[in-house]
């Protein structure tokens, strides 16, 4: 008897669990049906992200869903759906399965794999839905990536450095992770610059992993080992590190590329007037709302410049890429302003952040 | 013929059967007989291949056994009821019926049909009427070692052995059983009779080996042969067949009851009454598993039970261990390593865990003075240790199991209960911890001890209670000797309590 | 003479078998699922969850197979990834032939079990540091092998896959096939060895069961239906990834014990880790489709599995009283 009450309430209460989760979701409603064939002004857009875990891939979910509201506010976009995978394919896949199962109009996916979505993104297609990846791309010659310019990004950097330089001295170079796909093409560009001014010597180029105490402990040897550093060029993510080691080692910081970080422009801003010296060119989180501009576009039936696409960065066999210049760069003259009006206040973890506006947006389509 | 050669097993140091022969002949039933730890179990596990031997060997038909293998053994037409049944619970009772020997149809399925009319056929001749795809597990002890039987029946063995199969069985199963081993014997089929109820054993045997401390005394036909002479055989010494004295204490002075049960009843123990006096040692002795060690579980709620129970300042029957330990009664089982020691922990920590434990859960187990008491009696003990710090694992069985006592002594209990304290341990510190006992009850502390070794009960005790089938059956005081021990438990079987099994085997 | 026993009492066995457990929280998950996603029974639908659950239910009929025997594979995400890169590295980028690929790719696989098995039986060391070791291992060879997501199938492998033959959805007859394949097992004395070896291993023994073949099987066949995980799952994806496997060991383990069988062994069926695998793929759907935000999905689901895996502890607790008089 008691065992059969107990499976009972135990089913019952399970039950109760789905019908709540059900209920949950009633009032914002699943007005896709309606919305796919409508005139066309109202869409469902879903966003597949591959991976959370960060600030960076935080910040980039908000900025998409500050700028969906906008839409949701206008009455284009009738709903944004996220989903997150925890860098696992297959759960992305049920996610990106589950989005054209629920009839939506558009796919921004933020991918796991370059090459493991491509039957997934097939059923999306088939089924008459537009597919963006962003941030990461894909190798499928029907999509169309949006991603930021990494060799521009990098190139911007390393050109500033060598001017100011005026195109001699001794430099590091302190990178990312060897191996990714982002770093390859960062590294190429740094290598096209520097190799153009014969005056610039590379003392040592090391990985600092993104990652800010790396950096600093790499940093450390770095000034213990070369007295003579007269700049240093570096990407995101390690900028506050290497000044911390100069901190640390009772030195100024040399002329160097920065990074996006609050903490970076903090000491910036702080020690601007004492000659310190430097160039940040964002790598935006709001690729993702930047990403969005351009679906919503593509869904309104604007279609891009041939100039627009791109060979992809990682299979430049394929053109099917925009690759997005970063909408932001700043340098001494505009730092308080950036500082002031979007930095100021902001967690240490903030990133500097920008996306394109519907106008620059614009520019890329016929 | 199956004939067994020699054989020895040796586990370490300890031998339990020291080169033992006898020969099955066809057409027999023969009995296998013993005290505890004679060797009769190890016999019949190497004759189902369960157990490998050390030496000797085992002749099948003129030819050698291989021994260590189960399958062999099968093949060669050997099989066996085993004592604690060799059934998969969760496998239905055809599928254990058959288990090992499935029927196989074309490619190798198992032949499903096949397979349940043949477990159907045994359950009719064991007189069972249970659904055949019923989980095991979930039947009554007594189908379940039906079932047993019904396995060894199932191969139709040339050689069949019967490991006590009749302990859990109710009188008319026994019926049944004997008529069918009956006629298995007229068609030719060798039985290996292993019981320890000699009324079955003269119901049906023609002949009978005894065991004694792993070693075969002799083999004896049935029909020309005593109850007490197979007694002797057993027992050994030359001793006095009259019935053992059953004097009340004249050693003993009677003080207040410390531990008071009544009528513990319960699947094993049929309606125990017991009483242990402040500064006395109680034995409980008997054959092996005649409720023992249930009984020592049922005093310390360690396992369900009806019965009232009465100890100083605490009425009724206690809930669990740590219950029974809080009201003063301790309990050191006898599997030191599962349920006693915490061997990868200091002997420190040993000690004071016992304390400890009936602290209230959340509250701080405070150093100080433990230290001491605990170096104190490690002292008193003679624990052979390099330092209080040391892991107990580290430590020789007998050391082990003084670490329990310190432990014991450190709650100061008002009763402790023992399950053979001294297995396991060599002579010497046998001794001393049979000098602590006598010291502990000369403190005023109530002994209950189960163990058996009829010789360390009949040393330390000032009274042994023999037990049989879940009761008690006979009360022994005076003069106390192991041979009055081991006959008595023997005996049970045909004392005043033990009349039931006598009409068992008289209405057969 | 025994009667035959009634139907009300098959019936009650039948509701208490373990198998039943998970397809009850199937048929609970389908029903909540069909409320909050209308149109889950579209074939197209229906033939987009099974791609994703055939692969778990291959892993998980294998990992049922070492879990009746007493063990447990954590290996078995390890050996899908093993064969996804094999596969994929060897047809791109080695350029043999696809089934060429795919053989070797199984091989692999089922050589990983080999060595589980020996080490687990014959050398006797404890199942989960021998397959925990053996996952890391296995990982870090895949990676060697295929350091980075790439390569690509045949178009038309990937594309069978996600279609239908005969009106009913590809997926769906590979796991048809996956059963098929255990059944094959299932009904030869190994089956039920299985259980008898993870239920009682001195009895077994004593029956002259061959304890030590047994197990070393078990980990051989979870190894093999790992290894058709991986192949299946390769078909679903179309590349390679040295990542791809990695949850496939605890899925198909909560799949195991949604599915109604005891961790201990000696305990429950094929049929209802089905049932669980199936469970888990709905749940994906469920908290998508209920519109539970991203944020809390990870937490909804999980809730819900963790009162599934509840509801077969109890329920398992409840209906396997087993009391045999000897414990061993």
């Amino acid at each position: 008897m008691l065992k059969k009450g107990l499976a009972t309430t135990i089913v019952l209460s399970l039950v109760a669990v789905f019908l709540l989760a059900a209920g949950c979701g009633t009032p914002t409603g699943k007005s896709t049906s309606s919305s796919g064939s409508g005139s066309g002004k109202s869409f469902v857009i879903g966003v597949a992200n591959g991976y959370i875990g960060n600030d960076w891939r935080t910040q980039m979910i908000a900025d998409v869903q500050q700028v969906a509201k906008t839409y949701e506010e206008k009455g284009v976009i009738s709903k944004l759906i996220v989903e997150n995978a925890n860098n696992d394919v297959t759960q992305q896949i049920s996610q990106i399965q589950n989005m054209i199962n629920s009839g939506v109009n558009a796919i921004m996916i933020d991918p796991v794999s370059a090459t493991a979505l491509v039957p997934a993104i097939q059923k999306a297609q088939k089924a008459g839905i537009l597919v963006i990846p962003f941030d990461g791309v894909v190798n499928n010659p029907k999509v169309t990536n949006i991603t930021t310019d990494q060799y521009s990004w990098a190139k911007g950097g390393a050109q500033w450095l060598a001017d100011q330089l005026h195109g001699k001295g001794n430099i590091i170079l302190m990178d990312g992770l060897a191996g990714v796909p982002a770093e390859n093409i960062r590294a190429q560009a740094e290598q096209d610059v520097f190799s153009k001014y014969p005056g610039i010597h590379v003392l040592q180029k090391v990985f600092g992993g993104w990652a800010e105490a790396t950096a600093e402990q790499k940093m450390t040897s770095l000034i213990a080992t070369y007295p003579n550093i007269d700049g240093i060029y570096t990407q995101d993510g390690m900028g506050m590190g290497i000044v911390q080691a100069y901190i640390a080692a009772h030195k100024k910081p040399p002329l160097m590329t920065g990074d996006v970080t609050v903490g970076f422009f903090k000491y910036w801003t702080e020690h601007q007037s004492s000659g310190f010296h430097s160039y940040v060119e964002s790598n935006p989180p709001g690729i993702g709302a930047t990403a969005l501009e351009f679906t919503v576009n593509m869904l309104q039936g604007k279609k891009l410049k041939s100039s627009s696409i791109q060979a992809n960065p990682v299979d430049t066999s394929q053109t099917n890429t925009v690759l997005v210049k970063s909408p932001l760069t700043v340098t001494d003259t505009n730092l308080q302003q950036v500082w002031n009006s979007t930095m100021k206040g902001k967690p240490s973890s903030y990133s500097l952040d920008a996306w394109l506006t519907p106008s620059q947006v614009d520019a890329y389509f016929q | 013929m199956l004939t067994i050669e020699g054989l020895r097993k040796e586990y370490g140091a300890v031998v339990a059967l020291q080169g033992a022969s006898l020969t099955l002949v066809p057409g027999t039933i023969h009995a296998l007989l013993g005290a505890n730890g004679s060797g009769k179990s190890t016999l019949v596990k190497m004759l189902g291949g369960v157990v490998r031997p050390t030496k000797g060997t085992i002749w099948v038909d003129e030819q050698r056994l291989e021994v260590g293998s189960p399958a062999h053994a099968i093949h060669k037409g050997i099989a066996v009821s085993y004592q604690e049944t060799s059934l998969v619970p969760s496998m239905s009772v055809a599928d254990n019926v058959l288990l090992g020997i499935e029927p196989t149809g074309k490619a190798g399925y198992v032949a499903q049909r096949s397979l349940r009319e043949r477990a159907a056929e045994i359950l009719d001749q064991l007189g069972l009427n249970i659904p055949p795809d019923v989980p095991v597990g979930e039947l009554p002890t007594n189908i379940q070692h039906l079932l047993e039987i019904g396995k060894a029946l199932v191969k139709r063995p040339k050689y069949m052995v019967l490991d006590e199969a009749t302990a859990a069985l109710r009188r008319e199963e026994v019926k049944r059983l004997f008529s069918i081993v009956c006629s298995l014997r007229d068609e030719g089929v060798a039985i290996l009779f292993v019981s320890h109820r000699f009324d079955e054993v003269y119901a049906i045997c023609d002949r009978a080996t005894v065991l004694r401390n792993g070693a075969v005394v002799g083999t004896r036909s049935l029909s020309n042969t005593s109850r007490e002479e197979l007694i002797q055989d057993m027992i050994g010494r030359r001793i006095s067949l009259e019935p053992v004295q059953q004097k009340t204490g004249t050693s003993f002075k009677k003080q207040a009851v410390c531990l008071k049960a009544r009528s513990l009843t319960n699947a094993e123990l049929r309606g125990v009454d017991l009483e242990v006096s402040a500064g006395e040692i109680v034995g409980i002795g008997g054959l092996q598993g005649q409720g023992q060690t249930a009984l020592l579980r049922a005093l310390i709620g360690a396992t369900t039970v009806r019965g009232d129970l009465e100890t100083d300042g605490h009425q009724g029957l206690f809930r669990n261990p740590s219950h029974a330990a809080g009201n003063g009664v301790r309990f050191i089982s006898g599997d030191r390593g599962r349920e006693g020691v915490f061997g990868q922990r200091s002997i420190y920590e040993n000690i004071v865990i016992g304390r400890i434990a009936t602290f209230p859960l959340w509250k701080r187990a405070s150093q100080r003075g433990e230290n001491q008491a605990a170096r104190a009696l490690v002292e008193q003990l003679k624990i052979v240790h390099h330092s209080l710090f040391q892991e107990v694992r580290g430590l020789s069985g007998g050391n082990q199991q003084k670490v329990l006592f310190a432990r014991t002594l450190a709650s100061k209990p008002n009763v402790v209960i023992l399950d053979d304290p001294t297995k396991g341990v060599d002579v010497s510190t046998r001794m001393e911890i049979h000098r602590l006992l006598r010291n502990l009850a000369g403190e005023g502390v109530g002994l209950l001890i189960a163990s058996s070794d009829d010789e360390e009960l009949a040393e330390v005790c000032d009274r042994v209670l023999i037990m049989y089938e879940g009761q008690i059956v006979r009360e022994l005081t005076g003069d106390l000797q192991p041979s009055h021990i081991t006959k008595a438990s023997i005996e049970g079987a045909q004392s005043e309590k033990g009349k039931g099994a006598e009409t068992r085997a008289d209405s057969l | 003479m025994r009667t035959p026993f009634n139907l009300n009492q098959r019936a009650t066995r039948i509701f208490r078998s373990p198998a039943m457990i998970g397809w009850v929280l199937f048929l609970i998950g389908l029903v909540a699922n069909a409320i909050v996603q209308p149109t889950l029974f579209k074939l197209s639908v229906i033939n987009s969850n099974l791609g994703l659950a055939a692969p778990l239910i291959m892993v998980a009929i294998g990992q049922t197979a070492v879990v009746l025997a007493g063990g447990i594979d954590l290996s078995v995400g390890s050996i899908v990834t093993l064969t996804n890169v094999l596969v994929v590295s060897l047809y791109s980028f080695h350029h043999t032939g696809f089934w060429l690929a795919a053989i070797f790719g199984v091989a692999a696989g089922m050589a990983v079990g080999v060595v589980n098995g020996f080490i687990i039986s014959v050398v006797r060391i404890p199942a989960l540091l021998v397959t925990f070791a053996m996952m890391s291992i296995v990982n870090g060879v895949a990676l060697a092998i295929l350091p980075q997501p790439g390569g690509q199938i045949p178009a038309d492998i990937y594309q069978i896959y996600g279609s239908t033959v005969g009106g009913l959805p590809f997926p769906f007859l590979l796991i048809v096939f996956g059963v098929l394949l255990w059944m094959i097992f299932r009904y030869r004395k190994i089956g039920r060895y299985l259980i008898a070896v993870g239920g009682a291993d001195w009895s077994s023994r004593a029956n002259g069961i061959p304890v030590t073949k047994v197990r070393f099987q078990s980990y051989i066949l979870s190894a093999t239906f790992a290894s058709l995980a991986g192949l299946f799952l390769t078909s679903e994806v179309s590349s390679g990834d040295p990542l791809i496997g990695a949850s496939y060991a605890l899925n198909s383990l909560a799949a195991v014990v949604l599915g109604g069988t005891a961790l201990a062994g000696g305990r429950g069926s094929v049929s209802g880790s089905a049932g669980g695998a199936l469970f888990l793929i709905l749940v994906q759907n469920i908290v998508y489709f209920a519109n539970v935000p991203s944020y809390y999905q990870t937490l909804v689901s999980g809730l819900i599995v963790v009162i599934g895996l509840a509801t077969t502890g109890v329920l398992y607790v409840r209906s396997g009283k087993l009391h045999l008089t000897n414990g061993r």
